[in-house]
């Protein structure tokens, strides 16, 4: 066993990965078996035993601990891959040495040959694009068909992301074993049901019901369905198991009414507990988030990407029986899926023009190799773009300082020498770089270039929907209906961080108008969820734009060359921004359910563990020297500013994010203030509030340990020294040089400029917040006033989602009503037992009837074939037989 | 020793494949189309040994075959007398016509 992970250390990460899968599964597994052996319960025997083992009615806890060990161990296993990778690299392995430790892939479907080829070798027969090669001397071309493959590949971005979400998912794991606590009892109370059903009768809006168009079914659980169960609140209803079609689903039966007699001590909507199904949904998210993250090809990052997004939606819909929480799933998951049409998209191209979606190779396909078998070459790293000549397939290079319409592809398997000889362009800007005959069979092609730019859009695309930009954002906030744990996972180390991991792992794929794309949709949501952020009073809620708003950090970083800076803020902002969370998780529990930031106060003097972290993760957040924040916000700023420098006409894109540090500071500080100083604003919460026990709050001091430190290094106080940062300096793609080169150099000489202007405009927000809700100096009240307007404009999300919702929403469903209405017949009553259709009957109905009447009348002239007389079928084997040596001998003579 | 070659081997075999065929095709006695069926099974015994004897290349598998399908008769036989006799029970018939129950 040694041994196997000695020659290939990265098994490691493979494992780590398939840890918290085994998790889900064996949790699943016992959920199965207990629901199986349900029945035998009451008579005995090795079943009813066996039911009553698995946790009986109660659910089981020790399938969640399970989960956590499981997850720690992959935690270990990531850390100790982590740092064998990183002796590796120090040793300074060469760079195919490390790509045999530290990848592998197997075939998955491959099309074409299926020998096992070098895995890139272009098939040139697929396609007209190639160069022709009439060369009668060529070689036989190497046949190897595309694969889909399933691989995974650590470089230094992965080793250390799989190291954060392990880590931190570890951590949120073990908090969840304490704050889902209320799930192992045999009948948990949701009084939230309760309180929004009455909501959902009188009316609601259509919008509701468009986007949640059918309830949501009961996610496959960990625990099995509880199937006809004893509690007097259920009757024979059992929420969304199935009967659950149609417009209004059936509530279960309460007892008594709203205002009931509650005659059995029940109040509000019973169901059982279901801690088991929590932690195989964690389990899942875990395995798909690592699945990701070491994946080296886009298909299986995108499929990991949609695992994560139906992970996130059983998540967030966890508490399904409320119409807000499933609502929030729905559209967590629609809005994803319009950034994932866009990633599809991506990947087709990819696919079609470039004929692989292994990274690595998509990477040498676009960008010109260093140096061929001649010497170095001057487009090193670079997009070469060329034009088409008169001569099909043959491209030459356009005169200086115009761009040409295409862009030049180079061999995916260039390192060999003799795929390389005769590369048609060398250091001259005259010669054209179609490929002489004495190319052999590795060529040029050239795709369109608009169509590599919809290919980098497309992707990023993806990564806006995942990562919460505007204009798709608007399912983050709501996301925050799912438990708090949840919101930790989704919004610090997973989900939210797949988008920004992508765009930095895609990185060289992005043509610079992609990129200049990336950094404004970056500037705009930071500035749009930061003054979002300032006006809200629901703690999760200013802590999801308050992570919107820094994901636009990320990606503002990314788009103006701060590739290591955005990563390193991705890192260091997951833990404290999972600090946060699982703070805010705490003071929720401590507050039984209490999640309004107005009744809270002064409740330091009573949960002095989390005020305190949270403390911390607020410095951290707003960029307080010598916080992890601070380090990485630094970067940030300075690559803005090199970039604004650089391109003056693009100055904003330093600006905005500078006015965001400072409502940065505003909002964090606003939370802790409001809800530890100050007088208690709600006695109720205030007297019952209480720490959480240690379960929760030793997670909390571990982050914010590492939220405090993680990003250090040496010297402590200079901001460019992180050695986090310096790690991911070392992980720079090859091409980022060529790309930022300039950028990069102001960024350096300007640093401390940036520095200190982010740190003086954080100083001003966290004043103006301390003035305001500490010391009160000024009135709140009186400033709402004075804004007025705005901040209605801001209390109403920049009406993003009235806007969507009379531009896509309201126009879809007219356009089913007015359909709807179309196909009634006139005569049809409303209460006809009759469908009222009309048109239906004849097209689309009509369509699916007449398949089925052909199937049905082939059969049945088929069966008289079927005579049962023995030398009737002999005779028709001989003829048949006959006929065909005739063929045969037709074809041979 | 007359060396006769291949090509008389295959033309018997080829021979006796098409009356066993034939048999199969005419008879209504579920014994004769049984009868049929050995023969059709003998025509490709006799093509693995000719090819045995005249293709280097088989001179084991060829054999090897043939004595497999003498067994496989055996087995069949055993099996489809056994099927007749208890067609017979039932129908008190062998005619294969009658058997026609499971007709589309």
């Amino acid at each position: 066993m040694p041994e196997w992970f000695d020659t290939s250390p990265g098994r490691l990460y493979v494992v780590a990965t398939l840890l918290p899968l085994l998790g889900c599964a064996l949790l699943l597994l016992g959920g199965l078996t207990r629901a199986l052996c349900r029945p035998h319960r009451e008579r005995g025997g090795a079943a009813g035993s066996l039911y009553w083992l698995l946790g009986g009615d109660r659910p089981l806890t020790t399938g969640a601990y399970l989960a956590t060990a499981l997850m720690g161990g992959a935690a270990v296993l990531a850390v100790v891959g982590l740092v064998s990778f990183l002796g590796d690299v120090r040793s300074g392995l060469k760079p195919d040495e490390m790509a045999a430790r530290w990848s592998g892939r197997v075939d998955w479907i491959r099309i074409g040959n299926t020998d096992p080829m070098p895995p890139a070798a272009w098939d040139k027969s697929d396609s007209a694009r190639l160069v022709r090669d009439e060369s009668p001397a060529a070689p036989p071309v190497p046949q190897a068909g595309r694969a889909l493959e399933l691989g995974y590949r650590i470089d230094h971005l992965s080793a250390l992301m799989v190291a954060m979400v392990t880590v931190i998912g570890t951590l949120i794991f073990v908090f969840s074993l304490g704050y889902m606590r209320d799930e192992t009892k045999e009948t948990v109370e949701d009084h939230e049901v309760d309180r929004q059903t009455p909501a959902r009768h009188d009316g609601g809006s259509h919008h509701a019901d468009v986007v949640n168009p059918s309830p949501q079914p009961p996610p496959p659980g960990g625990e099995g369905v509880p199937a006809q169960r004893n509690l007097p609140t259920f009757g024979s209803a059992e929420p969304g198991a199935g009967q659950s079609v149609g417009a209004s689903p059936p509530f279960p039966l309460r007892e008594g009414g709203p205002g009931g007699l509650g005659g059995s001590g029940l109040h509000g909507f019973a169901r059982r507990g279901r801690y088991g199904r929590f932690f195989a949904y964690l389990s899942l998210f875990a395995f798909s988030m690592l699945n990701l993250l070491i994946a080296d090809n886009l298909f299986q990052v995108f499929v990991s990407w949609e695992l994560v997004g139906v992970c996130s939606f059983f998540l967030i819909g966890f508490y399904y029986e409320r119409p807000s929480a499933s609502r929030a799933a729905a559209k967590a998951f629609i809005v994803n899926r319009v950034g994932d049409a866009g990633f599809l998209v991506g990947i087709f191209i990819a696919w079609t023009s470039l004929g692989t979606l292994n990274i690595e190779e998509l990477t040498r396909r676009v960008r010109s190799p260093e140096r061929d078998t001649h010497g170095s070459l001057e487009f090193a790293h670079q997009l070469v773009r060329v034009n088409p000549t008169k001569t099909p397939n043959e491209f030459e290079l356009p005169a200086k300082g115009e761009a040409g319409s295409h862009l030049a592809l180079f061999p995916p398997l260039w390192e060999d020498p003799t795929h390389f000889h005769g590369l048609g362009y060398k250091r001259t800007n005259e010669q054209s770089i179609s490929v002489p005959p004495e190319q052999r069979y590795f060529d040029f092609g050239a795709m369109p270039y608009w169509l590599f730019v919809v290919m980098g859009a497309g992707i990023f695309l993806g990564c806006v929907g995942k990562s919460a930009q505007v204009p798709l954002h608007t399912w983050l906030p709501d996301a925050m209906e799912g438990p708090t744990p949840v919101s930790a996972l989704i919004h610090a180390a997973t989900m939210v961080a797949a988008g920004v991991y992508l765009v930095g792992r895609c990185y060289v794929l992005f043509a610079p108008e992609v990129l200049l794309g990336i950094a404004y949709t970056g500037a705009v949501t930071l500035f749009v969820a930061a003054t979002i952020a300032l006006v809200q009073t629901d703690i999760k809620r200013v802590l999801a734009y308050s992570t919107c708003s820094q994901l636009g950090y990320m990606m503002l970083a990314l788009g103006v060359g701060g590739w290591a800076a955005g990563l390193l803020h991705l890192l260091t902002h997951a833990f404290f921004k999972a600090l946060l969370f699982l703070g805010s998780g705490s003071v929720i529990h401590g507050c039984h359910h209490e999640q309004d930031l107005r009744k809270m106060g002064g409740l330091l003097t009573k949960m002095r563990i989390t005020g305190l972290t949270m403390l911390v993760g607020v410095l951290a957040i707003a960029g307080a020297p010598l916080f992890s924040g601070w380090y990485s916000k630094d970067q940030v700023l300075s690559s803005a500013l090199g970039y604004g420098l650089e391109h003056r006409q693009h100055f904003a894109l330093f600006v905005l994010p500078l006015l965001t540090a400072a409502m940065t500071g505003f909002y964090m500080f606003r939370l802790w203030f409001l809800a530890f100083t100050g007088a208690p604003r709600d006695h109720h919460v205030h007297d019952h509030a209480h720490e959480s026990p240690a379960v929760m709050t030793v997670p909390l001091i571990v982050l914010a340990l590492f939220s405090l430190g993680v990003a250090w290094g040496w010297p402590v106080w200079d901001a460019d020294a992180s050695a986090l940062g310096r790690l991911l300096e070392a992980g720079r793609p090859a091409a980022w040089l060529t790309m930022f080169g300039a950028e990069a150099q102001a960024a350096h000489d300007h640093h401390l400029t940036a520095g200190a202007l982010a740190l003086l405009a954080a100083v001003l927000g966290a004043g103006l917040a301390a003035a305001m809700y500490w010391r009160p100096k000024l009135d709140p009240a009186a400033v709402r006033a004075r804004a007025g307007g705005v901040y209605t404009f801001l209390l109403n999300k920049w009406y993003f989602d009235e806007a969507y919702d009379a531009a896509l929403v309201k126009p879809a469903v007219g356009l089913a009503f007015a359909s709807a209405a179309a196909d009634k017949r006139p005569t049809d009553g409303e209460t006809d037992a009759v469908p009222p259709r009309r048109y239906d009957v004849r097209t689309l109905d009509g369509l699916i009837t007449t398949a089925g009447q052909l199937v049905g009348a082939a059969g049945a002239g088929l069966r008289r074939a079927q005579t049962g007389r023995l030398r009737g079928y002999v005779l028709v084997l001989a003829l048949t037989v006959a006929g065909l040596l005739g063929m045969l001998l037709g074809l041979g003579g | 020793m007359i060396e006769l070659g291949l090509p008389p081997f295959l033309l018997l075999s080829a021979f006796l494949f098409a009356c066993g065929v034939a048999c199969l095709a005419v008879k209504r006695n579920a014994i004769g189309v049984f009868m049929g069926v050995e023969l059709i099974l003998n025509a490709a015994n006799l093509n693995f040994v000719a090819f045995a004897r005249y293709n280097p290349a088989f001179r084991v598998e060829g054999q090897v075959f043939a004595l497999l399908v003498i067994v496989l008769a055996a087995a069949e036989a055993a099996v489809a007398l056994a099927i007749i006799l208890n067609f017979y029970n039932n129908h008190a018939t062998v005619d294969v016509d009658k058997a026609d129950e499971l007709r589309g």
